[in-house]
């Protein structure tokens, strides 16, 4: 039997405002409103509003909070400065990557400094699990996980930043990239960051439950002569595409380390000792067998994850993880991992769609770069 | 720095745009923002700055009150059973160059006017807020959505009357038009206007105001300022009375004056707060 | 002969100039009409004018605002571009030229070094 979805504080919107709602993770999701297309090109010209209330929100308070985390993640965190957020990953003994992870250092108004870990909705119940046995390392460290009492809202695109003037006291708009700071949208709680998953300037915002509706209805009410819409997973998803961002369950899994998946950038090897981090030192000086590339496809149809690389004798060189139509670049994008000796960029390749062979190029990531 | 409220009391047309004017003057010397808010002490027409007495339709009530033209722009307005607002924020970056001992020196917290830049800032804040706080009441409020300033791109022969126009600045219940807003932007400073429509007037009695809507709806709380944390002291606040009641403006003005004031702070938190 | 913005002088509020033979062509920078945006009215001054360099010449109506122009220097306004009020969209698609507002003979050239080249303003607007 299937255990009933979960839904974020959001959905009776969602519902009430014509989101189409698929399965997620566990969760009862809308994958659009309007159209994929209409969404996918408000967020790249304008802005567009996301519900990503189903990503894992983990705190961690007390002294040693950071040193916890330091253990866990492939990036240093004892280092951090309050405001700051980092992209890391979370890697098993094998190097092998449980999840890919924001984790962000931040300053209650009551002066109280703490880490937040956001984690992928369907790797939060792992991760949980996988640091539940290192507390009692840390007996100090409170965690607590805060994703049920919050929602986090992301508003996305080149009017992001002109959209939330005046909605937040002072200006939100001069947090820098990879910033976040707690503060309120008009008295209500809520931590900013300049954060997102879509290849453009924006925003991600936790804010509580109760009050994620008002919120979101503000944010709406202020982007809406500026063109914002609300977006759902399937614009979320084209948009970290053509942004050649890797999402776990595609592009990342526990077979896949760091390296292979290009992410060298998320690793910091140096002086350093974390849970995996002996097996990545050995794999770190290793040629990698296969490497993440993105491929721009002949023809109007997609490949999906799964569908065979194959060179053009016909021999399999790899494999699609991630594949869509790309509303900017008007042509059918993927991203594969293919041998490395196969890698070059402008090497022609075969895609085997549903039994048919579809031309392709090897291309750099991203796809899609904002000016 | 200082953000100065002035609460008047009715007084006629032309004393108010006086007011105004005066504000919006002296802003190239008094670097506080002013909030005022005010009434009329007896319906008036006021047109907007570039609007012509002798287009004023024939034949309607509104067209025979006093009349005044306002500094800013935009179509004319039936002040009647409303709460205005004028608000003026002196131009930081002009003083500058002109006293620069007086400015203070916090780099991100001094908000410049330009053309534009900030000046939507005021209305998004502004409008955001009262949105908001209309919601709280149980009202379907909402920013309207289309622009009858333009026909295939071409300046459209616009209503006479502001509450006809629609424009992205104002603010709908149920798709009639309940606020009203309009800028002077100077090299000085920036003027903006608001007009709160509370009641219908029987001078144009085809336009609505909140407490049109508002009767007939189950009683709500009238402190719930957008600002949560500061909605606590209102327990004075209770629903308005139906018709038969007279409109208690005290508190109205406070419900707006609350609004504008923690919107604006909010907004330029840490710059501009009221003593 | 067109006139690019290149070669404009330009207030900070946002007018430009153009000055040959003694006359300067005065007009509000392309900057200034997208931020604008729905222009609605334009209140031009009257040939014979006189105008003073940093003082309002006219006023400028978008749906959301009504601004003051100030002109960027002194001396009598001999041309008014008449026809601008009943077509301002050529503000949006050529502002430097077609939507010229007024041409001055200038009193005082010397006020010219006041303004900002081309570089400085469009430093000044970030763009």
């Amino acid at each position: 039997m299937n255990a009933p979805l979960a839904v974020t504080p959001l959905h009776s919107w969602h519902q009430k405002n014509g989101g189409k709602l698929v399965e997620f993770a566990g969760f009862d999701m809308p994958v659009q409103y309007e159209g994929i297309v209409a969404e996918h090109n408000a967020t790249r010209t304008a802005a567009g509003l996301f519900d990503i209330s189903h990503m894992g929100r983990l705190r961690f308070d007390g002294p040693r909070a950071d040193q916890l985390l330091d253990h866990l993640l492939t990036r240093r965190v004892t280092d951090m400065e309050i405001g700051q957020v980092r992209y890391s990953l979370m890697c098993n003994a094998e190097g092998g990557i449980l999840d890919d992870v924001l984790v962000s250092c931040l300053e209650s108004p009551s002066g109280k400094v703490y880490f937040l870990l956001v984690v992928n909705a369907g790797n939060h119940s792992k991760i949980r699990n996988w640091i539940q046995p290192h507390l009692a390392d840390f007996p100090d460290v409170e965690f607590s996980d805060s994703t049920s009492a919050t929602a986090m809202i992301a508003v996305q695109g080149p009017k992001a930043v002109e959209i939330t003037k005046g909605l937040f006291p002072g200006s939100i708009d001069s947090l820098g990239y990879y910033r976040a700071k707690v503060t309120n949208q008009m008295g209500k709680p809520c931590i900013v960051s300049r954060t997102g998953y879509t290849g453009e300037d924006g925003f991600e915002l936790i804010v509580r439950a109760e009050d994620s509706e008002r919120v979101w209805e503000n944010l709406l009410l202020a982007g809406r002569e500026h063109g914002i819409k609300p977006a759902g997973l399937g614009a979320r998803d084209t948009l970290r595409l053509e942004a050649g961002m890797p999402l776990y369950g595609h592009e990342l899994d526990e077979t896949i380390n760091p390296y292979k998946a290009g992410l060298k950038f998320a690793c910091n090897l140096k002086e350093r000792s974390f849970i995996g981090s002996d097996e990545l030192a050995t794999v770190s000086k290793q040629p990698t067998d296969q490497v993440r590339v993105g491929l721009i496809l002949t023809g109007r149809r997609a490949a999906r994850q799964g569908a065979m690389v194959l060179d053009r004798d016909g021999r399999e060189i790899g494999c699609v993880t991630s594949g869509s139509f790309s509303p900017t670049l008007d042509v059918p994008v993927a991203m594969a991992y293919v041998g490395a000796e196969s890698a070059t960029v402008g090497t022609t390749v075969d895609i085997d769609i549903r039994g048919s062979k579809v031309a392709a190029t090897i291309s750099n990531l991203p796809f899609y770069k904002r000016a | 720095m200082k953000a100065i409220l002035r609460v008047d009391e009715p007084a006629t047309g032309s004393h108010n745009m006086e007011v105004d004017e005066a504000m919006l003057r002296d802003a190239e010397h008094c670097p506080s923002l002013v909030l005022r808010v005010y009434r009329w002490a007896q319906p008036t027409l006021s047109l907007g700055h570039f609007q012509r007495e002798t287009d004023i339709p024939r034949d309607v009530d509104w067209g025979r009150l006093d009349r005044v033209i306002r500094k800013t722009g935009g179509g004319a307005i039936v002040h009647d059973r409303e709460l205005t607002y004028s608000l003026v924020i002196p131009h930081i970056n002009h003083r500058k160059s002109q006293n620069p001992s007086e400015i203070p020196t916090s780099a991100d917290s001094a908000p410049s006017f330009g053309v534009k830049g900030p000046s939507e800032m005021v209305y998004r804040a502004i409008h955001v807020g009262l949105v908001e706080s209309l919601r709280d009441l149980g009202l379907n409020a909402e920013l309207a959505e289309q622009c009858t300033c333009k026909v295939d791109g071409k300046a459209a022969n616009q209503s006479f009357l502001c509450f006809e126009r629609r424009s992205p600045v104002d603010i709908v219940i149920d798709g009639v038009k309940v606020v009203g807003s309009a800028q002077r932007r100077t090299q000085f400073g920036l003027l903006q206007h608001g007009s709160v429509l509370l009641r219908s007037s029987d001078h144009a009695n085809h336009l609505a105001g909140i407490l049109d809507f508002l009767e007939g709806l189950s009683p709500k709380d009238l402190g719930g300022s957008g600002l949560k944390s500061q909605a606590t002291d209102d327990s004075i606040f209770e629903r308005p009375g139906g018709l038969s009641e007279p409109l208690n403006w005290e508190r109205w003005t406070n419900w707006l004056v609350k609004n504008l004031q923690s919107s604006l702070e909010n907004a330029f938190s840490g710059y501009w707060r009221f003593g | 002969m067109t006139i690019t913005p290149e070669q404009l002088l330009y207030c900070d509020s946002h007018e430009w100039a153009h000055v040959a033979g003694g006359v300067a062509t005065i007009g509000i920078s392309a900057f200034a009409v997208a931020e604008l945006t729905d222009l609605v009215f334009m209140a031009l001054p009257k040939v014979g004018q006189k105008v003073k360099a940093g003082e309002e010449f006219g006023e400028v109506e978008s749906v959301k605002a009504v601004s003051p122009m100030y002109s960027p220097v002194t001396g009598d306004v001999v041309e008014v571009n008449e026809d601008l009020v009943s077509k301002l969209e050529v503000l949006s698609h050529d502002p430097y030229n077609e939507g010229w507002i007024m041409k001055v003979k200038v009193a005082d050239e010397s006020e010219l070094g006041r303004l900002l080249s081309y570089e400085k303003y469009k430093a000044q607007v970030g763009s």
